[in-house]
């Protein structure tokens, strides 16, 4: 059956219209599951860093690498990211407020510098309050502030990591 | 008292991802389906799906959504106090502390609650325990400590105890306390009076079930289950669970009970069974960091 250029034409924009929808209905994401991902211009752990990923960031799944997962975010940024950064589940976000695993998300540099600020470290008002209704004696009072005031950092991380080969730093 | 209900068992991978990647149907898509194929493998075999397992098993607290994290925190600091008091005070050598705390650190960052400040105390007791306070603060006895054999297994004891975090274990089991009825925010007004002495009845019960009956069964098989799957991400094997359930078994015989983890945990041939038959989610488990050779030098030090 001979059909008209018309014809053809709707034919031809309908079917590629399928595809381009397929392939969009096909596109797979992985979400980023863990603070201070990186995107990376090679799989391995010393490449370049591109990008900085967002916790809970969806990324497109482009290609796989051992380990690595090659990726693209929202903004249009491809790159490299290993498989314990990201999940196949989109994560549930757990708290509504400013908190992040460093303290400042905004920064490392405060959690860095030996600091008394009580908005960031230190019993809080209601626990002091619990402390002294319980007769809570000083030293278990300094030996929590201890706790909460030691710092660990994302570089910390990283270097901890890199020196035991561990995760995206083992020898493969 | 335990509520000895059968264990959280995942169902298939492919059930639990079903929905999550979708079959491509053109030349065009091939590529994103074959590497979306690959994702769903590799992390169907891996136990990368944890997350909306637990959620889907409604884990997730729903009693307490309403409680923010400084409160979670008042509570945790608060509980963290009489840890002290019945554990006895941090090791004094800055070098375990830290290490610890990196590793602690490290873990959380991959955990399923990545997003809230960990701190980790390695106390001076020689029983054998470990346990987490609401918020983040996670204690490890220096026996435990120094029981250890690889730096896998202390990162599996480690990732139990921030799994019971992620999952507001400890906070779950105190939902029904008076001191939360109607409390979104703990205010410092909501620490006078009656409502102090609440809260002071609240932080009694919760020091009862982390130090002396322990959470509950199903709680702690999870916790195992995520710790495995969180060592696992990090880069450490998940074995190390089931080596640390190990050596407490072989030392059990004669171990201190009270306020030790084989008093406030489940039986441990049955935990054992269930981190066995999970590990076998991991193909390249064995590939995963055991030792760096780092852990020795810091027991020394205890």
């Amino acid at each position: 059956m001979v059909k008209s250029p018309v014809v053809k034409t709707v034919c031809t924009a309908v079917l590629l219209l399928a595809l381009l929808a397929g392939a969009a209905w096909a596109a797979k994401y992985v979400w980023v599951a863990s603070q201070g991902a990186t995107l990376k211009k090679e799989p391995t752990a010393s490449a370049q860093v591109t990008a900085q990923l967002r916790l809970h960031e969806r990324l497109a799944v482009l290609e796989r690498s051992g380990r690595w997962y090659r990726v693209r975010n929202n903004a249009g940024k491809s790159g490299w990211v290993y498989r314990g950064r990201i999940t196949g589940a989109q994560p549930k976000k757990t708290t509504s407020n400013n908190t992040a695993l460093f303290g400042d998300m905004s920064s490392d540099v405060r959690a860095d510098r030996a600091t008394t600020d009580r908005a960031v470290r230190g019993l809080n008002p209601q626990t002091e309050q619990y402390a002294n209704s319980t007769r809570t004696p000083q030293e278990y009072r300094r030996a929590l502030d201890t706790v909460l005031d030691r710092s660990i950092t994302r570089q910390d991380v990283e270097e901890f990591l890199k020196r035991g080969k561990v995760g995206e730093y083992a020898q493969q | 008292m335990h509520s000895n209900k059968s264990m959280i068992v995942p169902r298939s991978r492919r059930q639990v991802l079903a929905g999550l990647l979708a079959v491509a149907g053109t030349a065009v898509a091939a590529g994103p389906v074959l590497a979306a194929e690959a994702v769903k493998k590799d992390q169907e075999k891996k136990g990368f799906d944890t997350r909306k397992l637990f959620q889907g098993l409604g884990t997730i607290l729903r009693a307490s959504q309403g409680l923010d994290y400084e409160s979670e925190k008042t509570i945790g600091e608060s509980l963290a106090l009489e840890g002290f008091k019945r554990y006895g005070m941090p090791v004094e050598d800055e070098h375990v502390q830290r290490f610890v705390n990196l590793l602690g650190v490290s873990l959380a960052r991959d955990s399923m609650r990545p997003d809230i400040p960990y701190r980790f105390v390695v106390v001076k007791n020689d029983v054998k325990n470990a346990f987490s306070c609401p918020g983040g603060i996670i204690f490890l006895s220096s026996g435990l400590f120094t029981s250890l054999k690889t730096e896998a297994q202390l990162a599996c004891v480690l990732a139990h105890e921030i799994a019971h975090v992620a999952h507001k274990d400890a906070i779950k089991s105190i939902q029904q306390a008076q001191f939360l009825k109607g409390v979104g925010t703990i205010t410092s007004s909501a620490m006078e009076g009656e409502k102090g002495r609440q809260f002071q009845a609240m932080i009694g019960d919760l020091q009862t079930t982390l130090f002396d009956t322990g959470l509950s069964y199903k709680m702690e098989y999870a916790a195992d289950l995520g710790g495995m799957d969180t060592a696992y991400r990090t880069g450490y094997g998940p074995n190390g669970m089931i080596e640390t359930l190990q050596i407490l078994r072989s030392e059990e015989k004669g171990a201190i009970m009270k306020g030790s983890w084989y008093s406030t945990h489940p039986p441990l041939a049955k935990r054992i069974a269930n981190c066995q038959a999970h590990l076998r989610d991991f193909s390249d488990y064995k590939q995963m960091r055991q030792h760096t050779g780092r852990l020795q030098w810091y027991q020394k030090r205890v």
